[in-house]
């Protein structure tokens, strides 16, 4: 359909709008909630433009929390999921790529087995191994801390798998003139295959970043120190139970402030991400 | 002194065999071009010379050192691929000094090597593009230039023209051939074009499902096949091969036509005729149902029928014919020395 005059025109924008407006419509409630005070939010109508209270609320987040009951403050927090985030990401990335180094450019005996045991523990994602997880992870002393935090959830065969795809679309004859030219399969690895995937490894980043971000039962088992909280979980514990009043605009300035990183991190790769995931750079 | 030697070289891939067994002394400095159909086991074979694929039986000599068990890189050898296998991350200098960087050469000489191999092949200016940038043939030159930085003892080139399109081929064959001369280093270069083979070849090697068929000048290859194989993969149109039984120097063909040949023989044979040596004649005793005309410039060639036969044959025949000489019938005569004569049970050529 390429109608780029008349109602058609105007119709597609329209409805285009609507359904932007649809999707950022609870958006918009959660940062006019960020920015008026409690009273305003808990008696109808809830209002539907900022109010004066963004500076209170904001500095209230990200340097009190919710005055230290359960949860640390917002930058605390930040502090926290960032470091694991990107703890995530590389260790996701260094142990797939390496893996899948080893399974395409190496043979060696059961290479196939070894292939189909990564491959398995797709069917395995935390939820489902979380008990053990924990009794590992306590047996080894690694509650509340950042490798505790990071460690469980590295073992990638989603990555493994598509580095081992596009390890197999890299013709034959470059890992040849490599050994010709007299590369030890390590300088092979690290001159040119690193290189060559270059934009891949942006794309899996960006995915990885999103998906440590995100945890939120692992974090919410093994953290028991407010001070080692992650922002997703963090948010969930400053909503108070049924005795204590919840300082909602507080919440939402938190909740603004979790979902900040992860939009800048998408929309400064954005450009990274498509190329590594549609072309290949060969 | 010989470049390389191959001792009764075998490879089998699990229990299939690919290389049955093949002997080759190759002088230092000279152009060999291994041809034959694909499948045949001409890349296997370079590969095993360049160290990619392991020897299962036999011995491969470079510079009179055995290295059947030796890394690609230590072998002294600089391959050129089919589709050229430059880093695509790497500028046309860094592709060119890869090799060299590893070696652990200086960085002045390597600046010097590559700046004089970038002269040699006019890619003096592009240095710093990378490979995108490039078009097929330069980077056919690049991929060229990579391997004479390295100053091997063999160049090996793998089908390295079949990327490029008609007219940049037969530039690239020439530049090849002359850098060869220039340079004085023993190649061994694959293809399955057997005009490429010709024009380069000193000596070609014709491979058929993994034996050497014939090793000889193109020019032996072309005037004395010693095997069918090599009779009709040689030369184009392909030669003409049809049954006949031989009597002394007398041939019945298949469709009892008698010729009369230079050489001796008794019972079944293979008669080869080449298409140009068939002389349209109206007294020939060679007589074809022409079934089509295919006019390319200079000559128009022939395809048909043997008479009261459906024995395929075709022919050359100098010239545009004129569409009243386009007969559906037509005769060919052809002078004894032209016939070549093949036992019918070992397809190998019969001499006296």
């Amino acid at each position: 359909m390429v109608e780029n005059r008349g109602l058609n025109y105007w119709l597609t924008h329209v409805g285009l709008s609507f359904g932007v407006l649809v999707l950022f419509f609870p958006l918009w409630l959660a940062f006019v909630a960020s920015t008026v005070t409690n009273s305003e939010i808990i008696h109808p109508p809830m209002p539907l433009w900022p109010g004066d209270q963004f500076f209170v609320n904001y500095g209230r987040a990200l340097i009190e929390g919710d005055r230290g009951q359960t949860s640390a403050s917002v930058a605390r927090m930040l502090l926290n999921t960032v470091i694991v985030a990107i703890g995530i990401a590389v260790g996701k990335i260094v142990i797939s790529f390496t893996s899948a180094f080893a399974i395409v450019y190496f043979r060696f005996p059961a290479r196939k087995f070894f292939f189909w045991i990564i491959f398995l523990t797709l069917m395995l994602p935390v939820e489902v191994r979380i008990l053990p997880t924990y009794e590992v992870v306590a047996g080894f002393g690694m509650l509340n801390t950042y490798s505790g935090l990071i460690f469980p959830l590295i073992a990638s065969a989603t990555a493994t798998f598509l580095f081992r795809q596009f390890f197999m679309t890299v013709p034959d004859e470059i890992v040849e003139a490599a050994r010709i030219d007299g590369a030890r399969p390590m300088q092979f690895f690290i001159d040119i295959l690193i290189p060559i995937s270059r934009t891949n490894i942006a794309a899996l980043f960006l995915i990885m970043f999103i998906y440590g971000w995100n945890q939120y039962l692992w974090p919410l088992l093994m953290t028991t120190d407010p001070s080692m909280n992650t922002i997703i979980m963090g948010v969930e514990q400053m909503i108070g139970g049924q005795d204590d009043v919840t300082p909602w605009p507080v919440v939402m300035a938190a909740s603004m402030m979790a979902m900040l990183p992860p939009i800048i991190v998408v929309i400064s790769m954005q450009n990274l991400f498509i190329r590594g995931l549609t072309d290949s750079d060969k | 002194m010989s470049g390389l030697i191959l001792k009764n070289v075998k490879k089998s891939f699990g229990k299939v065999k690919v290389i049955h067994g093949i002997d080759l002394e190759v002088e230092e400095g000279e152009f060999i071009v291994i041809v034959g159909p694909s499948g045949c086991g001409k890349s296997t074979l370079l590969r095993m010379i360049a160290g990619l694929e392991n020897v299962t039986d036999g011995d491969i000599l470079i510079d009179n050192l055995k290295v059947n068990d030796k890394e690609p890189m230590d072998r002294n050898i600089a391959m050129v691929f089919q589709n050229y296998a430059l880093y695509p991350h790497m500028s046309v200098f860094n592709n060119m000094a890869y090799g060299l960087k590893i070696a652990g050469l200086p960085k002045s000489e390597i600046a010097e090597r590559v700046r004089q191999g970038a002269i040699m092949l006019e890619l003096d200016g592009l240095l710093d593009r990378k490979p995108r940038e490039l078009s097929g043939g330069q980077r056919q030159r690049v991929a060229m230039g990579r391997a004479i930085v390295r100053q091997p003892v063999i160049f090996l080139f793998d089908e390295p023209l079949s990327n490029l399109d008609a007219k940049l081929r037969i530039q690239m064959r020439i530049e090849i051939k002359s850098l060869q001369r220039r340079l004085g280093t023993t190649s061994l270069f694959v293809t399955h074009d057997q005009i490429e083979a010709m024009t380069l070849a000193d000596r070609m090697v014709v491979m058929n499902e993994g034996v050497a068929e014939q090793i000889g000048s193109p020019m032996d290859v072309f005037q004395k096949p010693e095997t069918v194989f090599a009779a009709q993969f040689i030369g184009s149109p392909a030669m003409n091969i049809i049954k006949a039984v031989s009597e002394r120097q007398s041939l019945k063909l298949v469709n009892g036509t008698s010729l009369k040949c230079l050489t001796q023989s008794n019972g079944d044979v293979l008669v080869g005729l080449r298409p140009e040596d068939l002389k349209p004649d109206k007294k020939g005793k060679i007589v074809m149902n022409v079934k089509l005309f295919e006019p390319i410039g200079a000559s128009t060639i022939l395809h048909g029928t043997l008479n009261n036969s459906d024995t395929k044959i075709v022919s050359v025949v100098q010239g545009l014919l004129s569409p009243k000489d386009r007969l559906s019938e037509m005769s060919f005569s052809i002078s004894p020395e032209a016939i070549h004569l093949f036992s019918r049970d070992t397809g190998k050529r019969i001499v006296n």
